[in-house]
């Protein structure tokens, strides 16, 4: 890739890892920094990814920095939030979504590369195979953690109150 | 792929319920499979009714559009330093052209091993009309221009080079929209400042008058190369700065205090950009 195709499509594919990282984690600051040193990355190493490839680069570039990133904010979050949760008043409410709502709520509890996999099914279009390159997992493990993504996703909307939504 | 069974049922339903199964017995064999296993047909129906995610069209990277404003011209402000500043940029060119050899993708413009130090050792540093006990320093040091530079006027007479490198925050500083240059005091006693005190500054592209210290915006418009464009970076890691849109990429390195900035894309003249992802604070 050179300089000026880097150049001509690094926007684009960071509004692209950006969605998808989005997706896993809901701190957007998180997010960006994790596209921004996916884009350093590339940066970094444009010389030696092909074009065509500099989007799936990307993606599993954001997904490995902000997986890094969520590890070590897992700790400190996860105490946090056992506090919180022992005040009063502070249960999340499982009623009164709309269906979107709803559909995002029932992805947050899905681990973070189920939902990496549903966003680069569903929205990027891509195969098991490109998947698999971009989070460094077997096409097994992708068709696997897909199906129990969707599985576990749809059972979360009916527990919403979906039963016959699509 | 082997035989369906209870360690691999998940891959084979995926594949039934996708229609990749192309062999009349594997579907048959998922099909007995399933029959004897009631709670996977229920997984089956899950998975079939499970939503697909949508595209967020909303979703930007750096979503907010870099300003535009037109660049100030300095040229009325030159006067008796347009001669010298001519010197000035036949001076800094060559060192800047063979710094731009330093990278075959991207030009290398300049680079600064020492980094930038506070007080006397600053080329650039002039009080000049308007910006009254300011010290600035040009780019061209980095470049490793030998020549003093007279700062603001170095900067704003040479065309190529309408770009600063302050030593501190321009918080302080009297830089309003519009403004071409900004700067910040940079005591004489201080100690060499820290290379992620760094923050460059330049045409303004609509910034506040205070410019925060962790905002770094465009340093370098280049006519002479096809107006390009390099920048600088926050610092205090080995960290690309992308913004407007990955536009700007430039670096600078904790290790040896080196700045290092390349041009990235021709800038269109008349347009200045922003950095806008710089999270980390300056010192």
């Amino acid at each position: 890739m050179t300089a000026k195709e880097y150049t001509l499509h690094s926007p684009r594919w960071a509004d692209d890892a950006l969605r998808f990282a989005l997706r896993c984690c809901p701190s957007r600051p998180d997010c960006e920094d994790a596209v921004q040193e996916a884009l350093a990355s590339l940066w970094q190493r444009c010389s030696h990814v092909d074009c065509a490839k500099g989007k799936p680069y990307i993606l599993g570039a954001t997904y490995r920095s902000l997986m890094h990133s969520l590890r070590h904010a897992r700790v400190e979050r996860s105490h946090a939030d056992a506090i919180r949760a022992n005040l009063p008043g502070t249960q999340e409410a499982d009623e009164g979504f709309d269906l979107r709502e709803a559909i995002e709520h029932s992805l947050r509890v899905l681990p973070e590369v189920q939902r990496a996999i549903l966003q680069l099914r569903d929205v990027e279009g891509y195969s098991y195979r490109e998947i698999a390159e971009t989070l460094e997992l077997s096409d097994s493990q992708v068709q696997v953690y897909l199906f129990r993504a969707r599985v576990a996703m749809r059972k979360q909307l009916k527990s919403l109150g979906y039963d016959n939504d699509r | 792929m082997t035989t369906i069974d209870d360690t691999n049922y998940e891959l084979w339903l995926l594949r039934y319920a996708e229609g990749e199964l192309v062999s009349a017995e594997e579907i048959a064999a998922v099909e007995q499979w399933l029959s004897a296993h009631p709670d996977a047909v229920e997984e089956l129906a899950l998975y079939r009714e499970a939503p697909r995610l949508e595209r967020d069209e909303s979703v930007r990277f750096a979503a907010a559009p870099l300003p535009e404003v037109p660049v100030r011209t300095f040229w009325p402000l030159l006067g008796r330093w347009a001669a010298a500043a001519a010197v000035v940029t036949a001076l800094m060119l060559p060192a800047l052209r063979t710094a731009r050899m330093d990278s075959a993708e991207v030009p290398l413009l300049a680079r600064g091993e020492q980094g930038i130090e506070g007080g006397g050792r600053l080329d650039c540093r002039e009080e000049t009309d308007g910006m009254e006990g300011m010290d600035v320093i040009g780019v061209a040091r980095a470049a490793g221009a030998t020549s003093p530079i007279r700062s603001i006027n170095a900067v704003a007479s040479v065309p190529a080079m309408r770009s600063i490198l302050s030593t501190d925050s321009v918080a302080s500083s009297p830089v309003a929209p519009g403004d071409a240059l900004a700067a910040a005091d940079v005591p004489a006693a201080e100690a060499a400042i820290p290379v992620n005190s760094l923050i460059a500054v330049s045409e303004k592209a609509g910034a506040e008058p205070s410019i925060e210290a962790s905002t770094a915006l465009i340093a370098f418009e280049a006519p002479d190369w096809g107006d390009r464009l390099l920048a600088l970076s926050e610092a205090g890691h080995e960290t690309l700065s992308q913004s407007a849109g990955g536009r700007l990429v430039s670096r600078l390195l904790p290790d040896s205090r080196r700045l290092e900035v390349r041009i990235v894309e021709p800038l269109r003249e008349g347009i200045s950009y922003a950095a806008s992802k710089f999270k980390k604070p300056i010192l």
